[in-house]
């Protein structure tokens, strides 16, 4: 009986966690936008992109700061990567001006 | 108790007597009746021999029964004596009697009255005597037969009410039972129902004053079965009562009785009956709530329908019967078929005859509404009263109401046929124009003092009005109508002119108000569209000084415009044809754009006058003509040339104030030593010099080194192994302008040997303009033991007559790539054939083929390695010195590595922005990073400027994405940036002026010198303007480069960009705040894009060799 009651229990735990992730993570995954400007809630992927790569290509601390807020928002693999190219480009300028 | 003595027979208690003698007769035998006589006779015998004496007899008196007096007998003898009786208790004496007599006695008694049935009334008979006891007779019995009698005239049922009961009284049953029998009435029993139209009062029945319980409700009805009495005894009553009140509503008239029944066990239920009662119950409509409505006021008009409701209520008790409701409508209300409604639904007409409607009957507490509609007639007169009257009636009663209308007869202008028309749609400035207004009295009356107003709109003038038949008089004020009879239309005729100026495509009206007394009635608006265009009259202009223009100095000319046209002449400009020598300086009442003036808009019949400044940069020398041409341009006219104006001018070169001749060294020479002679020349007038031959004055204490005279650091080829300074033509100069500096550098040789203290000393002679010359003199040198040094110097833009080549034009700002000197495409050409440009960009590209390589240095003629070798290190060793002799601004510069630029350009390929905006990207993209020379608080503050700007900007440039962002002056400058370029212009005004070298390999540059004038200019803007103006990019882009110099080439697209931008930005700075963002936001300028976009281009290329 022990182990069906923890199998239930575990169940019970993972599906919260799913819930917490759908109903949370999304909402969060935005919020590095308002950053740039409070205006700038809820955007789509395609702005979203062309925010970071803008961030990247302008460099300045405040956008490092912006882009580091936004790696640990972002989620999907695509995007992420996106960010990582722009604080690479980033690191590169400040090490090169 | 003595044998013999009757006293004590007879008593209740006592025991019997023996029956002895059987002789004792009652009559009646056996039954008797209350009230019936009985009659006992009892007779004995002296049987015995002697006489018995004191004989004395006794009959026994029953209860039930009372003697009849007198009635006692002996042998039918009364007997004597009146106090004597056989039933008394000690019986009556009768005498002796005597043997074998006999006596016979009777007595009388009468049966009680009231007497229970069944009594046993006991008879018996004793006689004794002196001698013989007592002998009793017989015994007879006889049995009463009575009953009880209820029905009586005391038995009866009465219903009391006050005198005049109506619904709602307390009325009260009472029925009284009486026992008029003999014997008692058991189980008596009261049936008194409640009367019809009556309902019981709870707990108030009461019997014999006593109330009894009533449950069950009424006690004494059929069902109930109350027994008010279980014996009533003979000549005993009983009364029972209860209260019950009359019921409402309840038909006036209604009689109540009480009808019931007694009986008793003994007593067969018999009928009672009350007397009658009669309700009085009324109809009521006397109450407010029965009403006549009459809905409209007081005043009515013809046509008005009239609602009219008679509303009855009966707030009675009774019902009302034969109800109806009659209307009375005068003349002038005429009933509107149809319109006949009870309590709100539609009855057929044919019910409403006469005007009348029969309800029927409206029971208490009901209501009925009866309406009808009618319509007010046309009266023959105005104010006609109309009584409206409405009759109630019901049976028994009637009421009355009225209402009083008077109709009010008006007359009436409608808008729909009272109005104004114009007799046509389109009509010319200053034509004529007709309006009809007409006039339609569709009223019910006569009009009488209207008056008509016409009111002209804008435009319109000069108004004459005709009535029908009559003439055009001009109108002035109102006109009065007079008599205007209904449904006769009459129609007015008005005239105006349109009046000029008046804009093309104007919409003008007239409109007319027909005046009643205080009020008015408008008659609305009739427009037109009037077609007007300006005309230009006069299109000159006037020189306001007779003086010939000098170089530098300005003149006034007056610009005069008339349109004498009907309409606003919009957006006149005219384009100037300037010569190359006229500047366009300012203008007053007229924007400038580069060679256009924008007057705005001119009133129609106005004279628009603009005064312009015309600066005269340069002049040939003398005096001469320079002839101005333009045109005029506008919306809706053709363009109109001015007449053709002639500006005489005057100008002269003048060597005299400026001309300096030193020498290295300036003091001391020792013998054999080479003396560097440098003669500073400046054309310090206001005319360019078309010729300048300079001459030396030979010494025999010198030598002329050979190959060393230069012309502003290019060298000058001898002739025959000699300056030309000493040839006889000499050095001929010529296009000298004002204020360009010319240094003419030679060596001398010391000739050696030659005593210590020998003074020195060279001459020069100028001359110009053919008749005008001047000896300059070097300071005296003396001659000792002392080393000498060589110098070089660079100039202006000047050429060699002869000897130099013409200055290159200037570069196309198209064209991405100019190749300068470089050494393997272009080695130094031979002095006749060297370019000697009158810019710095030339300066730049001498200064970049001086750099070259020396290999390019030894392909130079024979004769001028000793120019070339001394020139090239004297540039890069001594810049202070070389800079401080040709520089003219502070040279600012950027230099970009191959990534650097590759990221530039991409962020401004990414802006993807519409407007100006892109544009202060590339200010700041391409603004100085320093300046050559610069000392380290200017580094320091060109450094922090940069930060702040690209702060600012790099922010801006991320929030552009976000979608529909909003700009704002915090995004184009904060408080940082505005700091840092003040303190950065206050530093570069006092900045040292300084070449610069040539960018590292491989590193592009964009650089060139400062506008120091803008920005001295600005600079008190600075101070003033707010915080995201147009005022610091106007700064900033008279900071920026006029050259893009990568890989030993370079180009010039920077500099008209920058000029365009210096432009672009000073009409900006007059904007307000709003208008600049919004410009910046939406407005584009297509020169400034154009020469961005050929900067980008060369950027690009220049990166593109870059990655190759």
């Amino acid at each position: 009986m022990l182990p069906t009651n923890f199998d239930a229990v575990a169940l019970f735990v993972i599906g919260l966690a799913a819930l917490v992730t759908g109903i949370l993570l999304p909402s969060r995954a935005a919020s590095w936008t308002t950053l740039v400007h409070p205006s700038a809630r809820r955007l789509d992927e395609a702005t979203r992109r062309d925010l970071i790569v803008r961030l990247g290509i302008a460099g300045t601390p405040w956008c490092e700061a912006i882009l580091e807020e936004a790696a640990k928002q972002e989620t999907s693999s695509s995007m992420q990567s996106l960010v990582h190219r722009a604080l690479e480009e980033c690191s590169l300028r400040n090490v090169s001006p | 108790m003595s044998a013999n003595t009757l006293t004590g027979i007879f008593a209740p208690g006592s025991p019997a007597l023996l029956e002895s003698l059987r002789t004792l007769v009652v009559v009646p035998p056996r039954i008797a009746e209350p009230g019936a006589t009985v009659r006992a006779e009892f007779s004995f015998s002296n049987l015995g021999g002697a006489a018995a004496t004191g004989v004395r007899v006794r009959f026994a008196l029953p209860a039930g029964v009372t003697h009849v007096p007198h009635s006692d007998t002996v042998d039918d003898v009364a007997l004597p004596g009146e106090s004597e009786s056989f039933v008394s208790q000690n019986g009556a004496p009768i005498g002796d009697v005597q043997p074998n007599e006999s006596r016979r006695l009777s007595v009388s008694y009468r049966v009680n009255e009231a007497i229970e049935d069944g009594t046993t009334l006991p008879f018996q008979a004793a006689v004794t005597s002196d001698q013989l006891p007592i002998a009793a007779s017989n015994i007879e019995e006889l049995i009463v037969r009575s009953k009880p009698q209820l029905q009586g005239p005391g038995t009866f049922v009465s219903l009391s009410a006050p005198d005049r009961p109506k619904p709602g009284d307390l009325v009260t049953v009472r029925a009284a039972i009486v026992n008029s029998g003999a014997s008692s009435a058991h189980d008596v029993m009261a049936i008194l129902p409640v009367p019809e139209h009556a309902t019981y009062v709870a707990r108030s029945a009461r019997v014999a004053g006593r109330p009894i319980p009533d449950h069950a409700g009424d006690p004494f009805d059929y069902v109930t079965g109350t027994i008010v009495a279980p014996r009533l005894a003979p000549r005993q009553s009983v009364v029972v009562e209860y209260q019950a009140t009359i019921d409402a509503p309840l038909d006036d008239g209604t009689r109540m009785k009480v009808s019931g029944a007694v009986s008793s066990r003994e007593v067969p239920e018999f009928a009672l009956q009350s007397a009658e009662i009669v309700v009085v119950s009324p109809v009521d409509f006397s109450g407010e709530e029965s009403a006549f409505t009459v809905f409209c006021d007081d005043a009515v008009t013809p046509g008005t329908r009239i609602t009219m409701v008679v509303r009855a209520a009966n707030v009675g008790s009774g019902t009302a019967a034969q109800v109806s409701v009659a209307f009375d409508l005068p003349d002038g209300l005429v009933f509107t078929p149809g319109s006949v409604v009870i309590d709100g639904q539609p009855v057929n007409d044919e019910a409403f005859t006469n005007h009348t409607f029969s309800i029927g009957a409206i029971a208490s507490g009901r209501i009925m509404e009866v309406g009808v509609s009618a319509v007010v007639g046309v009266p023959p007169q105005s104010d006609l009263p109309l009584n409206v009257v409405a009759r109630l009636r019901w049976k028994g009663g009637e009421r009355q109401f009225s209402r009083r209308l008077t109709v009010r007869a008006t007359p009436r202008f409608a808008r729909a046929r009272n109005f104004v028309e114009v007799e046509k749609r389109v009509a010319q400035a200053e034509e004529d124009v007709d309006f009809v207004i007409h006039l339609l009295n569709d009223g019910t009356a006569v009009d009488f003092g209207s008056r008509l107003r016409v009111l002209p709109g804008a435009y319109l003038t000069d108004l004459r009005i005709v009535d029908a038949g009559g003439e055009m008089a001009a109108y002035e004020s109102p006109i009065d109508l007079g008599r205007v009879d209904p449904h006769v239309e009459r129609l007015i005729r008005v005239r105006a002119r349109v009046t000029p100026p008046v804009a093309d495509r104007t919409t003008v009206g007239l409109g007319a108000i027909l005046e009643q007394g205080e009020s008015g009635i408008d008659l609305g608006v009739s427009s037109l569209v009037v077609r007007s265009r300006p005309h230009v009259g006069e299109c000159s202009w006037e020189l306001l000084s007779a003086e010939r223009l000098r170089p530098n100095r300005t003149v006034d000319i007056l610009l005069r415009i008339a349109n004498d046209g009907s309409d606003v002449l919009r957006e006149a400009h005219a384009f100037i044809e300037l010569p190359s020598e006229l500047v366009l300086e300012r203008a007053q009442d007229a924007r400038r754009d580069r060679s256009t003036l924008h007057f705005g808009d001119i009133s129609a019949k106005t004279v628009h006058e603009a005064r312009i400044t015309l600066r005269l940069t340069r002049a040939r020398s003398g005096e001469g003509t320079l002839s101005v041409a333009a045109t005029l341009y506008g919306r809706a006219v053709t363009p109109v040339p001015f007449p053709m104006l002639d500006l005489p001018t005057e100008a002269h070169a003048s060597f005299e104030e400026s001309s300096l001749l030193r020498s290295v060294p300036g003091e001391n020479v020792d013998a054999g030593e080479r003396i560097v002679y440098e003669l500073q020349l400046r054309n310090a007038g206001d005319g360019p010099a078309s010729q300048l031959t300079v001459r030396g004055v030979p010494s025999n204490l010198t030598v002329y080194v050979p190959g060393t005279t230069t012309v502003n650091g290019l060298p000058v080829n001898d002739e025959v192994g000699a300056s030309a300074l000493w040839s006889q033509r000499g050095l001929v100069l010529t296009d000298i302008d004002p204020a360009v500096d010319v240094r003419v550098r030679w060596e001398m040789a010391v000739v050696t040997p030659l005593s210590a203290g020998t003074p020195i000393e060279a001459r020069a002679v100028l001359t110009w303009d053919e008749d005008r010359s001047h000896a300059v003199v070097s300071p005296t040198l003396t001659v000792v033991s002392t080393p000498s040094l060589a110098a070089t110097t660079f100039g202006n833009g000047i050429s060699i007559a002869q000897t130099i080549a013409q200055a290159r034009p200037e570069p196309e700002p198209q064209a991405a790539w100019e190749t300068t000197a470089a050494p393997e495409e272009a080695p130094p050409p031979p002095p006749e054939a060297a370019p000697f440009p009158p810019a710095l960009v030339e300066i730049f590209e001498r200064a970049h083929a001086a750099m070259a390589p020396p290999d390019s240095a030894e392909e130079a003629p024979a004769g001028e390695p000793v120019a070339q070798t001394e020139v090239v290190p004297a540039f890069e060793s001594a810049p202070v010195v070389a800079e401080s002799s040709v520089a003219e601004a502070p040279f600012g510069y950027i230099d970009f590595a191959p990534d650097r630029l590759a990221r530039m350009l991409r962020m401004l390929e990414q802006l993807r922005v519409s407007g100006m905006l892109v544009h202060l990207f590339a200010i700041r993209r391409f603004f100085p990073e320093t300046i050559v020379g610069a000392d380290p608080d200017l580094d320091a503050a060109f450094k922090s400027e940069n930060r702040a700007m690209q702060a600012t900007l790099d922010r801006l440039f991320v929030r552009l994405r976000i979608p529909r962002y909003t700009l704002t002056a915090k995004d184009l400058e904060d408080r940082d940036m505005r700091v840092g370029l003040r303190q950065l212009v206050t530093r570069l005004l006092g900045a040292p002026f300084a070449l610069p070298m040539e960018p590292a390999a491989g590193m592009l540059r964009l650089g060139g010198p400062i506008d120091l004038d803008h920005l001295r200019a600005l600079s008190p803007e600075l101070d003033s303007a707010p915080l995201g103006s147009a005022a610091p990019w106007s700064v900033a882009a008279a900071m920026l480069g006029t050259t893009i110099a990568f890989d030993g080439k370079q180009s010039s697209v920077l500099e008209r960009y920058r000029s365009e931008l210096i432009e672009a930005f000073s009409t900006l700075r007059t904007l307000p705040m709003e208008e600049f963002h919004r410009v910046l936001r939406d407005s584009a300028n297509r020169a400034l894009d154009d020469s961005l976009a050929n900067v980008i281009e060369t950027l690009r290329t220049a990166a593109h060799i870059a990655a190759d």
